[in-house]
C-alpha cells in the first residue's frame, strides 16, 4: 500500500470526481502524515446534501482513509465556493 | 437468594412487590389465563425464566387476569398472554405475544436499550455488558446488534472514548456541539468493540467516527454535523422530530 500524500489525494480527487473544478489538500498532521484536510469543488455536487457529497469523496479515497488516523472533507459546487473566497 | 420468579396471589403481595423492587430491576409482569391455549406453553417457558442467568436484571411476577381483575384492569389488559414491563415505578414497555420465543428473545433487547439510553447516568456503569465478547456472531447476528444500537436512543453517536474522557478531538468536538443544543444521547464507544468498529463502517457507508445517528438515521461524521448546524441553527431540533 503506499504512503498517503497530499499528492496522491489529489491525484484521485482530480480524476474521480466528474466536472471538478479544484481540490485542495492539506496535511494537518504536523509530519506524521496521519491527518487530512480536502476540499473539493465541483458543480456535480449540485442538489445533493453534504452526506451524499462526502460519500462521493469517501468511496474514491476509501483505502486511503482506512490509512490514515483523521480525515476531514467538505464539498462544495462552484457558486458555494465562490461565496466563500469572496 | 431469593427466587426471580413470584406467583402474584392478591393485591396487597403485588403492591409491596413491586415497591419493594431493587432500584435497578425491570419488572416483568405476566398476565395470564388459565382457559387460554396459549398461555400454556408461555407459562411453561415463563416460570424457568427465573432460574435463567441470563435474566437475573430481571423480575418475572405472574398474574392471573382472571382473578385479580382489578390489577388487569388497571393495566388495562384486553387479551392474554400479555406483558408489561415496569421499572422504577415506571411502565416502560407492553408486548403482546403468544410465542415464548419471542418474549424471550425480547428481553436482551429491552434490557440493552435501557442501558443506553440512560446515557446522562453515571457513565461505564453496566457498560462492559454491551459488548459482546463472543466470537462466534455471525454476520447477520452483528448487523441485528449494530440495527439496534443505532436505534437505542433516538439521538445515537458512536465515538472513541466516552462523552467525558474521548479519545480523539473529533469525538470531543461532537459530544460538545450535542451539549451546546442540550441535546440527550445515548452513546458508544467503538474502541471497546472491535466488530462494532468494523461493522458500524460497513453498516453506515462510513469510514471514520464519531458517527451520529438520529432516530436510526445515519447523519454524518462531524464535518457534516458541524456544517448542518452552520447552515440551519433548527437542524437539530427538526431531525429529532
Amino acid at each position: 500500500m503506499s504512503v498517503v500524500t497530499v499528492e496522491l489525494l489529489k491525484e484521485k480527487l482530480n480524476n474521480g470526481i466528474p466536472e471538478v473544478y479544484n481540490v485542495i489538500a492539506i496535511d494537518t498532521s504536523a509530519g506524521c502524515g496521519q491527518s487530512f484536510e480536502v476540499v473539493v469543488i465541483s458543480n456535480t455536487f449540485q442538489g445533493k446534501n453534504n452526506l451524499a457529497r462526502s460519500r462521493m469523496v469517501n468511496k474514491i479515497l476509501c483505502d486511503e482513509i482506512a490509512q490514515i488516523h483523521a480525515f476531514g472533507c467538505k464539498c462544495y459546487t462552484e457558486a458555494e465556493w465562490s461565496k466563500i473566497v469572496l | 437468594m431469593t427466587s426471580n420468579i413470584l406467583e402474584i396471589t392478591d393485591e396487597e403481595q403485588f403492591i409491596e412487590v413491586t415497591t419493594n423492587c431493587r432500584d435497578n430491576k425491570i419488572i416483568s409482569l405476566y398476565f395470564y389465563s388459565n382457559e387460554a391455549k396459549a398461555c400454556q406453553s408461555m407459562s411453561t417457558v415463563y416460570c424457568a425464566l427465573g432460574e435463567d442467568p441470563r435474566f437475573g436484571n430481571y423480575l418475572f411476577l405472574s398474574i392471573d387476569a382472571n382473578k385479580l381483575t382489578s390489577i388487569a384492569k388497571n393495566f388495562e389488559i384486553e387479551s392474554v398472554p400479555f406483558f408489561v414491563f415496569v421499572k422504577n415505578d415506571e411502565m416502560i414497555y407492553e408486548l403482546s405475544t403468544t410465542s415464548p420465543k419471542e418474549f424471550v428473545d425480547f428481553l436482551p433487547k429491552l434490557e440493552l436499550e435501557l442501558k443506553v439510553v440512560m446515557e446522562s447516568m453515571p457513565e461505564r456503569e453496566n457498560y462492559d455488558e454491551l459488548i459482546d465478547e463472543s466470537d462466534e456472531e455471525t454476520e447477520e447476528e452483528l448487523n441485528e446488534r449494530l440495527k439496534m444500537l443505532t436505534n437505542a436512543a433516538p439521538v445515537m453517536v458512536f465515538l472513541k472514548g466516552t462523552p467525558s474522557d474521548p479519545k480523539c478531538g473529533f469525538s470531543r468536538q461532537i459530544i460538545g456541539i450535542l451539549r451546546e443544543n442540550n441535546l440527550r444521547f445515548g452513546y458508544f464507544d467503538i474502541l471497546k468493540d472491535k466488530s462494532v468498529r468494523d461493522g458500524l463502517k460497513a453498516f453506515s457507508d462510513w469510514p471514520t467516527f464519531p458517527q451520529l445517528y438520529i432516530n436510526g438515521e445515519f447523519q454524518g461524521g462531524l464535518d457534516i454535523i458541524k456544517e448542518n448546524v452552520e447552515k440551519d441553527p433548527g437542524y437539530f431540533i427538526k431531525s429529532t422530530k
